[in-house]
C-alpha cells in the first residue's frame, strides 16, 4: 500500500475508533501525533535525557551533546524529557539549548522529583532556570513519588497558564495498578511508562485505558536501557523491514512502538549523533500496521 | 518506589562508561603534577620510615591525610559529584579517613622490617604501577589512566597498603574506610557490566588477609 494512502487510512480508522489519531499534515512528511486533550500535534520521536546527558561539567561531552540535540532538531524532534533526577542532565540540556537558540520546535517536559509536596515548587523553578525556559510544555510527576501533593501543584500552575500540560510517569513495568488509579481519577494530559517490543505489558490496560481516557502516552526505555538494541543487532535486520521503509535496528524498534494507536511518542536517549540519525528515522515512511507489527514481534521473539 | 528486589544494581547507575572514564581524563589533565609528587613523595617517605620507624610513620599518615582530602574535593565533589548523587557522600567518607589518618598518624609505627609484609609491599607496588597499567590495557584511553593521588581506587590501594605495614591503636580503623570505598568502586564498576569489577575489591581483600596472616604467623613464631 503506498504510504501517503495508509497513513490516511490509518488515521481516519483510528478516528472511527476514538482513538488518538496520526497527524500526518506537517509538510516534511514526519509522522506526527496528537495529544489528545488539544490536539496538538507533536513528532512521534522524541528524546529522552537519563544517563547520556547526565556528563557533568565536562566541556568535550558537552560540545557533543550540543551536536545531538542540534541533529534532533534539524531531523524534526520536538519532545525533551529530562527530571531532575537525571544528575546533571536538566543542566546539559539548558547548556544545548541556549548554544542552539532554543528552538521553537522544543516540546520541553521534565518532571517533579521530591518525596515532600512543599518542595515541589522550588525544585520545579530550579528546573525551569536550568532549562533557560520561560515555562515548561509538559511536567510529570517522576515515578508517582508523592503525586497526590504535585499533581495539586502542577494543575494549579496549568490553571494559571504557568504550564501547559500535567503528567505522571513509571519506568521498569512497575506501579501500572497506581498508574491506572490515577488515569482514572485525575485530570492529565500524559502518562509515561515503559513500553517496547519486548515490553509489552502497558499493551493490556494501560494503553487502552489512554486511549479511552483521551490521555497522551509516553513510551519510556524504547531500547531497554539499550540492552535490547545490541541484542537484536547481532541479528540481519529481516528483508521485509523494507515494507515499512526501515534499514536499521534503531528505526524498526521504534515504529514499532509509534505505530501503537495510543501511543503518542517514544523517548530514546543516545549521546551518538549517528544513532540520533538512526532514531530518527523512525519519523519517516510507511508505518507498521497491525499485521506488520505482529510479524515484527514474531520476528524479535525468535532472535 | 515499590520493592526494591525489582531493581537491578544497574538501575542506579546515572552515567555511561565513557562519562565516567572521562573524569579521569580530566582529572590527570587539571592535576597531573599532584599526583607526581604524591607518588614519589610516598615512595620516599616509606623508605625513611622502613629506617627511622615512628615520627616518619606518623609524617606518612598526615600527607596521605592531605592526600584524601585532595581528591575528595578535586575529583569527588568537583567532577563526580555533578554526574553522581552519591558522590558527595563519598567526599564526606574521604574527609572522615582523611581525618582518621590524622589520628591514626599520632600512634602510628613501622612494622620492623617492610620484608616481613609482602602483601602490602605487592598492595603498594599493584597500586602505584600495575593499576594504571591494567586500565590502559583493557582498552581505555592513557589520558584517563588511574593515578595515585588523583583517582580514588589507587590511592585508597596505596593507603591500605601503608596501613597494613604500619602498627598502632587508630590505625586497624583507618583501614576500613579504603577497604569499604574498593568494594564500592567494584559495585561502580559492576553496575557499569564492565567484566573487571571483581578485580579492585577483591586484590584489597586479598591483600588484608594476607597482611594478617602473615603478622599472625610472626607473633606466633615469637611466641612459640
Amino acid at each position: 500500500m503506498h504510504r501517503r494512502r495508509f497513513l490516511a487510512t490509518l488515521g481516519a480508522s483510528l478516528a472511527a475508533l476514538g482513538l488518538p489519531r496520526l497527524a500526518v499534515a506537517r509538510p516534511q512528511g514526519i509522522l506526527t501525533k496528537a495529544i489528545p486533550t488539544t490536539g496538538e500535534a507533536i513528532p512521534a520521536i522524541g528524546m529522552g535525557t537519563w544517563i547520556t546527558f547526565n556528563v557533568g561539567g565536562d566541556p568535550q561531552a558537552r560540545a557533543q551533546r550540543v551536536d545531538v540535540l542540534r541533529t534532533f532538531f534539524e531531523l524534526g524532534g520536538g519532545m525533551v524529557d529530562s527530571s531532575p533526577m537525571y544528575g546533571s542532565a536538566e543542566a546539559v540540556v539548558g547548556h544545548c539549548l541556549e548554544a542552539l537558540g532554543t528552538p521553537q520546535e522544543l516540546f520541553s517536559a521534565t518532571k517533579v522529583w521530591t518525596s515532600s509536596g512543599e518542595d515541589g515548587p522550588d525544585e520545579i523553578e530550579t528546573s525551569r532556570a536550568l532549562w533557560g525556559v520561560d515555562r515548561f510544555d509538559l511536567l510529570q510527576v517522576h515515578n508517582l513519588l508523592a503525586w497526590e501533593d504535585h499533581l495539586q501543584t502542577l494543575l494549579e500552575m496549568k490553571a494559571q497558564g504557568r504550564l501547559r500540560y500535567v503528567g505522571v510517569t513509571t519506568s521498569h513495568g512497575r506501579r501500572h495498578g497506581d498508574i491506572e488509579q490515577v488515569m482514572r481519577t485525575q485530570p492529565i494530559d500524559f502518562v509515561q511508562a515503559t513500553y517496547n517490543i519486548a515490553d509489552r505489558e502497558v499493551e493490556q490496560r494501560i494503553l487502552p485505558l489512554a486511549a479511552e481516557r483521551g490521555i497522551a502516552f509516553i513510551a519510556n526505555r524504547p531500547f531497554r536501557r539499550g540492552d535490547l538494541i545490541d541484542h537484536v543487532k547481532r541479528h540481519p535486520l529481516p528483508p521485509w523491514a523494507a515494507e515499512i521503509d526501515c534499514d536499521n535496528w534503531a528505526a524498526f524498534l521504534l515504529k514499532f512502538i509509534v505505530s501503537h494507536p495510543a501511543v503518542t511518542c517514544a523517548i530514546p536517549a543516545t549521546s551518538r549523533v549517528d544513532h540520533m540519525r538512526e532514531n530518527m528515522d523512525a519519523l519517516r515512511g510507511r508505518v507498521p500496521d497491525t499485521a506488520m507489527r505482529e510479524r515484527m514481534i514474531d520476528y524479535v521473539r525468535s532472535l | 518506589m515499590g520493592n526494591w528486589s525489582d531493581y537491578a544494581l544497574s538501575d542506579f547507575l546515572m552515567f555511561a562508561p565513557d562519562t565516567y572514564f572521562r573524569l579521569y581524563e580530566r582529572i590527570n589533565a587539571d592535576g597531573w603534577p599532584f599526583a607526581l609528587v604524591a607518588t614519589v613523595g610516598l615512595l620516599i617517605a616509606i623508605g625513611l620510615a622502613a629506617r627511622q620507624s615512628g615520627r616518619a610513620a606518623s609524617a606518612i599518615h598526615w600527607a596521605l591525610a592531605v592526600v584524601w582530602a585532595f581528591v575528595a574535593w578535586a575529583f569527588f565533589y568537583r567532577l563526580y559529584a555533578p554526574i553522581n548523587l552519591a558522590a558527595q557522600w563519598f567526599a564526606a567518607g574521604y574527609l572522615v579517613e582523611a581525618l582518621a589518618l590524622v589520628i591514626a598518624g599520632w600512634t602510628a609505627t613501622v612494622q620492623a622490617s617492610l620484608r616481613v609484609n609482602p602483601w602490602a609491599l605487592a598492595l603498594l607496588a599493584y597500586a602505584l604501577i600495575v593499576h594504571p597499567l591494567t586500565a590502559a590495557a583493557l582498552g581505555r584511553d592513557w589520558a584517563g589512566v588511574e593515578l595515585f593521588g588523583l583517582a580514588p581506587d589507587p590511592t585508597a590501594l596505596a593507603t591500605l597498603a601503608v596501613l597494613l605495614m604500619c602498627t598502632g591503636k587508630a590505625v586497624a580503623v583507618a583501614r576500613v574506610i579504603p577497604l569499604l570505598w574498593c568494594v564500592i568502586s567494584g559495585l561502580t564498576y559492576a553496575a557499569m557490566d564492565l567484566p573487571y569489577a571483581w578485580v579492585t575489591p577483591a586484590i584489597a581483600l586479598l591483600a588484608t588477609v594476607g597482611a594478617w596472616w602473615s603478622r599472625r604467623r610472626r607473633l606466633e613464631g615469637f611466641t612459640q
